[in-house]
């Protein structure tokens, strides 16, 4: 069992990142290193049927989630997973404030936007504050796989079960 | 004594005197001497000097001549350019306003002058794409994709291409390989075949009767491998033959008028070849036919290329449907999303999409376009490139950075390979040039829709997907019936925040579940909520409501 860290190492796209918390809740997993992956949204479907997704396609992760943007900033912080999957239209804080919330503290994380707002607006909006993907809800699971394959192709980490 | 004296002296005096005058004679010799060799010297300076200069001289009226040889040559293309572009205009443009002025009737029929309007226009594209090649191939701004260029399927497109063709001109085509042969040669796929088709579009132009073969042969110790185009044509002399590979230049000026042609083909042919190490060689006679044959000799020792000697393993399938049909139309399963903004365009390729059976999606603006292809499940979009309100380039930008990696195929009137490459780069996975040749437009739908039908993603995976779909869609109508309460509750206590956020809810995963009519029923509540127009939310959230309960009885 090592830190998840070492699944990404010699990557030039995290070199110079702080080492990662180590994380309790996993050390003892006989599995092998996992990848921390967070879903915001404020509805519990979405979050079902993401998780869902994720379980059925991906390997060696392990998913949080939270219901609101504050909930959502304060996982994130406690957490610091290598991906999420961000709702912008959430109660108490609105997701974009989050991803910028989140840019700041860092610039390596990966976060898709996950939002029903699919308007050309919008998506640049979050794009300029720094996502790394934006998928419209209803989402086709294909979506959420590009996704996937986009982390792979910034990371060099492929977490598709093949 | 005295006169003994005085002749002494003077003898003396004599002597002395002769002595100098020979002295002074020697002196003036070699003086005389030097000033000769000098002059000879200088004679020689100035021969060489006329020389220098009259060298110097052939020289610049040399280079003079060349250029005005060259400057003639271009004025003469370009004169000869005027003519060919004015030809199929004037046609082009007589038969237009004639279907117009008379209402579509015509003395020649409607058919022939449409055809007649489609044949000018064709031959316009191609002598720009001509001009084009040449002058980038003259900039040497030609780029060569490398590649294992495979035999058989290069002559099966070859005779796909050409045999339909030629039987419409009542000529045979065939295609004959003499086995042993390599499996795939090293060369730039697209520019081989651009020089081979050049040799069978002229064999075809120039033939009457008879046929037209393509021979294929391999010499096993020399490693040349040859593809030549025989036909029985007109055929020419050694003088049009030494002609032939020079830019603007036709083997007779007379041929272009009879034969049409921009006298270019040959040319880049030739230039093409030399990038690729390839040669060409031209046997013809008069009156018998022509042989042009592309000369490569594989490179690379041992000989690495597997080769074939069966002519089961070479199967030139005969003008397959494929490519060489020009009504052949696939069935395709799949959806497309269609983004232009040309009306005409928009009819045309949608009707050529449609005839295929895939369905089709069609927006005008690449605003539009980005947001139907990220809410959407495409299995191919077709960007126009040049769009208003938001350009296709922009467009598929902003779709890879939302990391859409579904195919998008760029529709373009700028398909040089530069602009390819600039599509490729912004995410673009192929381009369609514009006018649309359907059966590119066809063979690149193919190739995305078959790709469709095949599952990215493991089986098992879509299967159990639809599994907890359809776990979850039970679990969502259960809770329907109290989620219906609770929003005319909301609406009836004016709790439009409360309403907002369950109609957003009830939006963002209905059509996920199979329930795609109460996400699209639920867009305009919330927008009205969100706009303040509370008795229009209300309406909606009626309508809302009605279908859920008609989801309801219907379960």
């Amino acid at each position: 069992m090592t830190t998840p860290d070492n699944a990404t190492t010699g990557n030039p796209e995290q070199t110079g990142v702080a080492p990662r918390r180590p994380p309790s809740h996993i050390t003892g997993d006989p599995v092998g290193p996992r990848i921390d992956v967070l879903i915001a949204d404020d509805t519990r479907p979405t979050r079902q049927v993401l998780a869902s997704l994720l379980r059925e396609v991906t390997s060696g992760i392990k998913m949080e989630q939270a219901d609101d943007g504050k909930e959502a900033l304060a996982a994130w912080r406690k957490m610091q997973p290598r991906i999420t999957f961000l709702d912008i239209d959430m109660p108490l804080q609105d997701g974009l404030s989050v991803l910028k919330a989140i840019r700041k503290a860092s610039p390596t994380a990966f976060v898709a936007i996950v939002s029903g707002n699919s308007s050309s607006q919008n998506v640049r909006a979050a794009l300029d504050a720094g996502a790394n993907g934006f998928v419209v809800k209803p989402f086709k699971p294909q979506r959420i796989i590009d996704v996937l394959e986009r982390y792979a192709q910034v990371t060099g980490h492929d977490l598709m079960r093949r | 004594m005295v006169t003994t004296q005085a002749s002494t002296d003077v003898s003396a005096l004599l002597a002395a005197e002769r002595q100098a005058r020979l002295a002074a004679e020697s002196a003036l010799a070699i003086a005389k001497q030097e000033l000769f060799d000098t002059n000879v010297e200088l004679q020689t300076l100035i021969v060489g000097l006329d020389e220098a200069v009259a060298g110097r001289t052939a020289e610049m009226l040399a280079a003079r001549d060349q250029a005005i040889a060259a400057d003639v040559a271009k004025s003469a293309f370009l004169a000869n350019m005027s003519h060919e572009i004015r030809t199929p205009l004037t046609s082009i443009i007589g038969f237009a306003e004639m279907l117009l002025d008379n209402h579509g009737q015509t003395s020649i029929g409607r058919g022939e002058a449409l055809s007649s309007i489609l044949r000018n226009g064709q031959h316009l594209l191609e002598l720009i794409s001509d001009i084009l090649d040449m002058s980038k191939i003259d900039a040497n701004g030609l780029e060569l994709e490398w590649q294992e260029v495979r035999l058989p399927e290069l002559l099966a497109e070859i005779d796909s291409m050409m045999g339909p063709r030629a039987r419409e001109k009542g000529l045979q085509f065939h295609i004959v390989p003499q086995l042993p042969l390599p499996a795939w040669v090293p060369s730039d796929r697209m520019r081989l075949m651009q020089i081979i088709v050049n040799f069978c579009s002229n064999a075809l132009k120039f033939s009457d009767t008879g046929a037209v073969e393509v021979e294929v042969l391999y010499d096993t110790p020399t490693r040349r491998l040859e593809i030549a185009v025989v036909d029985s044509g007109i055929g020419m002399s050694p003088e049009q033959i030494e002609r032939l590979f020079r830019p603007f230049v036709q083997a007779d000026l007379s041929t272009t008028r009879r034969f049409g042609g921009t006298g270019l083909g040959l040319y880049i042919c030739k230039q093409l070849a030399q990038r690729l190490g390839a040669t060409i060689e031209v046997r013809s006679t008069v009156g018998e036919g022509s042989r042009f044959a592309l000369c490569i000799t594989l490179e690379g020792d041992p000989p690495d290329v597997p080769m074939i000697c069966s002519a089961t393993e070479f199967t030139v399938a005969p003008s397959a449907p494929q490519g060489g049909d020009a009504n052949w139309v696939p069935s395709l399963r799949g959806q497309i999303l269609l983004a232009e903004d040309g009306h005409y365009n928009q009819r045309l390729i949608g009707a050529l999409i449609e005839a295929t059976g895939a369905k089709l999606t069609v927006v005008e603006n690449g605003e539009l376009a980005f947001e139907e292809a990220l809410g959407g499940d495409f299995d191919l979009v077709l960007m126009d490139i040049q769009m208003p309100v938001m350009d296709g380039a922009t467009a598929v930008e902003l779709l890879r950075a939302s990391s859409y990696a579904g195919p998008i195929v760029a529709l373009t009137a700028n398909v040089m390979r530069a602009d390819l490459d600039r599509y490729r780069l912004i995410g673009c996975d192929d381009a369609v040039g514009k006018p649309i040749d359907r059966r590119r437009l066809y063979s690149v739908m193919s190739r995305y829709l078959a790709a469709a039908t095949e599952p990215d993603i493991p089986v098992n995976v879509e299967a159990a997907t639809q599994d907890i779909m359809g776990q979850l869609s039970a679990e969502f109508i259960a809770a329907l019936p109290a989620e219906i309460d609770a929003m005319e509750r909301a609406a009836a206590g004016g709790d439009w925040e409360g309403l907002r956020r369950r109609v957003h809810a009830m939006k963002g995963i209905a059509g996920s579940l199979g329930l795609p009519q109460l996400t699209r029923l639920a867009q305009p509540v919330e927008a009205a909520i969100l706009a303040g127009l509370h008795p229009e939310a209300e309406l909606q959230c009626a309508m809302l409501l009605a279908a859920a309960r008609d989801v309801l009885e219907g379960s």
